[in-house]
């Protein structure tokens, strides 16, 4: 027993020494083993998934905006597919083609280029911040109705406007059917299907669902103007949007604010939050050259009324209008300035007395509405690995 | 010990809770806001030791919030005022605030503990014990995505007991340093619970104090033993640990046995 005695107390000690502390040694993982190794061979995706769900900043949370739920596996999945060449019929266009992410998701062409070198009908839409202007927005101060998609606005939905982008024969022209054999050939989409809807049943719906689920969770709110607009707004967007000057902002940039104010955000909004008109005609030409929602809706109150975009990150989206015909802002801003036509349809902000009214700007208010434009450019955007082009 | 399990959030004062599980006994909290948890005190032994060769052991239930499991408890006396403990722990998740079949969790807690004891009087006996132990916890989530946590824990348990003809009490604390050693988790699992783990992680080794309050009825050599543990670490909402434990068992003093024999065998030779 005296033995006992002295050999317990030891064993305690050899106990609690062997208990000694480690360091933790957690492994992360999101995909099984043997995907990860298939998806790493053609794919640069992270060994733990991308967030794409984003937070509005306040100016905009405080209009009643909020982000919808973002499905990050599909999310996932949606990112490879819109980079993916696969999905055009001659191999050489992916979504990505025609909304480069360098370029907010916009194209620098006139019109962009599908398979075969066809040439498209009008100039490619930024897709940054789809978040802001996508039929799923939510709840927000105009209701459940969301923006739509295209120029002409014929598709309500972000789903809606891929699909149709993959049929379309002049931009990617694939069937339904084309569509499925193009991703069942890939072997990376099998484990990627199966991590976003359970299996790795492959269908036009899903990727279809699957690249609106990731052009939906674009946000793009880190520009200038949304820095200074959360820190100087708080909750009393309006009021303090037009009286107060931004610290952060130079003379010229405020200046251009209050001119932006005063003439374009009625219908591009002040907040760059949500257009509050969802098509307009603003005067590019007298006489009805693209017929625009009018094609969709036959009605001659649409003729030649065309989507209203935001204006987030739009020095980046040149050329502009729905023909891509100015080539540089300030071409935007002298065909308000001067240059706007009369048209049947022609937007009530842009009337006076039944006339077109031209803002007849001077040169000094000219550089100052512009320069307040550049403060709209979100650079992260540009580079958002959660955004970028997948493929090795 | 490490549960996972879904735990309702409840902020009721410690003394409300206090008095709700001793007298509801076993029926637990429920609630309609739930979250899995990584850790949930085990009961505290606070043994009735007076002299070398007490031996006792019990097996008991034990609950959480949403939580239950199957307790078992030993302490052998080698030596006089020397004593050896094992704790064994098995839970699992109860209740219905689940959101599919995919969503469950479960832990294990294996421990052995040495220490001394000190026979104050014939009816209280102060104890000491020092020891390790090793477990895990393995949550499941929707999407089939799980998180399988591994820890060690080093324990100091100071403690009283007070043992009458009829009624029996006992109250410790235990001062653990819990670390965890090894962690699988799928991504997939989501937030809030990839933060709360990876704060656990960061923030591992965990120092964590309980304390236990034991109400034993019956008579030698069985008793029936009633236990609440609470966790005392400020920060244990954040890091997913139980607030607190109530465990009921069958506790029986084996040496009492041998001992009624022994003293008959002797009394026959007499």
């Amino acid at each position: 027993m005296k033995k006992l005695r002295i050999l317990l107390p030891l064993f305690g000690v050899l106990l609690l020494a062997a208990a000694c502390n480690r360091d933790a040694d957690f492994n992360y993982y999101y995909y099984e083993p043997e995907d990860y190794a298939l998806i790493s061979q053609y794919l640069n995706l992270p060994d733990r998934p991308d967030n794409y769900q984003s937070e509005l900043p306040k100016h905009l949370s405080a209009m009643g905006l909020a982000t919808r739920p973002v499905d990050q596996d599909k999310a996932i999945l949606g990112r490879v597919l819109f980079y993916d060449k696969h999905l055009s019929k001659d191999g050489t266009v992916s979504c990505a083609s025609c909304h480069r992410q360098e370029l907010a998701f916009a194209d620098d062409k006139q019109v962009s280029t599908g398979v075969f070198n066809r040439a498209g009908d009008r100039n490619s839409i930024a897709l940054g911040s789809v978040l802001s202007f996508s039929a799923y927005y939510g709840t927000d101060l105009f209701g459940s109705s969301g923006i739509p998609f295209f120029w002409d606005n014929r598709a309500n939905t972000a789903s809606d406007q891929n699909i149709s982008s993959m049929t379309n024969p002049k931009e990617m022209d694939m069937t339904h059917a084309d569509i499925v054999t193009a991703v069942q050939t890939q072997p990376y989409y099998e484990p990627l299907f199966r991590m976003a809807f359970g299996n790795g049943q492959i269908t036009s719906e899903r990727v279809s669902e699957a690249i609106a689920e990731f052009v939906n969770a674009i946000g793009s709110f880190n520009s200038k103007f949304d820095h200074e607009a959360e820190k100087s707004l708080g909750y009393n967007v309006y009021s303090n949007l037009e009286f107060n000057s931004f610290s952060g902002f130079t003379d010229a940039e405020n200046r251009g604010k209050l001119i932006y104010l005063n003439n374009c955000a009625s219908c591009h909004s002040p907040t760059q939050g949500r257009p509050p008109k969802i098509k307009a005609n603003n005067g590019l030409d007298a006489a009805t050259v693209d017929v625009g929602v009018g094609g969709i809706t036959n009605s001659s109150y649409d003729m030649a009324m065309f989507k209203v975009p935001l204006l987030r990150n739009i020095a980046l989206t040149a050329p502009y209008m729905h023909d891509g015909r100015f080539a540089t802002l300030e071409e935007v801003v002298e065909h308000y300035s001067s240059g706007v036509q009369a048209h049947q349809n022609l937007s009530p902000e842009l009337l006076v007395n039944g006339t077109p009214r031209n803002l007849n700007l001077s040169a000094q208010e000219k550089s100052d509405l512009i320069a307040f434009l550049h403060t709209l450019t979100d650079e992260q955007l540009k580079t958002d690995q959660r955004y970028s082009d997948p493929f090795k | 010990m490490p549960v996972s399990l879904h735990f309702c959030v409840v902020k009721n004062e410690i003394m409300i809770r206090t008095v709700y599980y001793l007298l509801c006994a076993g029926v637990l909290l429920f609630s309609t806001a739930c979250t899995h948890y990584y850790y949930a005190p085990n009961t505290l032994q606070t043994p009735f030791l007076q002299k070398r060769g007490d031996m006792r052991v019990s097996a008991g239930y034990i609950a959480g919030d949403e939580f239950q499991g199957l307790e078992l408890h030993a302490v052998l006396s080698p030596v006089r005022y020397g004593a050896v403990m094992v704790n064994y722990l098995d839970v699992r998740n109860s209740g219905n605030n689940f959101s599919s079949n995919n969503d469950w969790g479960k832990g294990q807690l294996i421990e052995i503990g040495l220490g001394g004891y000190y026979p104050a009087t014939d009816k209280l006996s102060l104890s000491l014990f020092a020891g390790w132990g090793g477990g895990s916890v393995l949550n499941a989530y929707d999407q089939d995505a799980r998180a399988d946590l591994r820890f060690q824990r080093r324990f100091l348990q100071p403690g009283l007991a007070v043992q009458g003809r009829w009624v029996r009490f006992g109250a410790a604390l235990r001062l653990n340093q819990l670390q965890y050693v090894r962690g699988d988790i799928n991504y997939a699992i989501g937030e809030p619970h990839i933060t709360t783990i990876t704060r656990i992680e960061q923030q591992s080794p965990h120092f964590v104090p309980e304390s236990a309050f034991t109400l034993g009825v019956g008579t030698r050599p069985f008793w029936v033993n009633m236990t609440l543990n609470t966790n005392h670490k400020a920060d244990r909402t954040d890091l997913g640990f139980a607030e607190a434990t109530f465990g009921i068992a069958l506790f029986c003093e084996l040496d009492y046995f041998w001992r009624e024999q022994t003293s008959g065998a002797a009394s026959k030779s007499e």
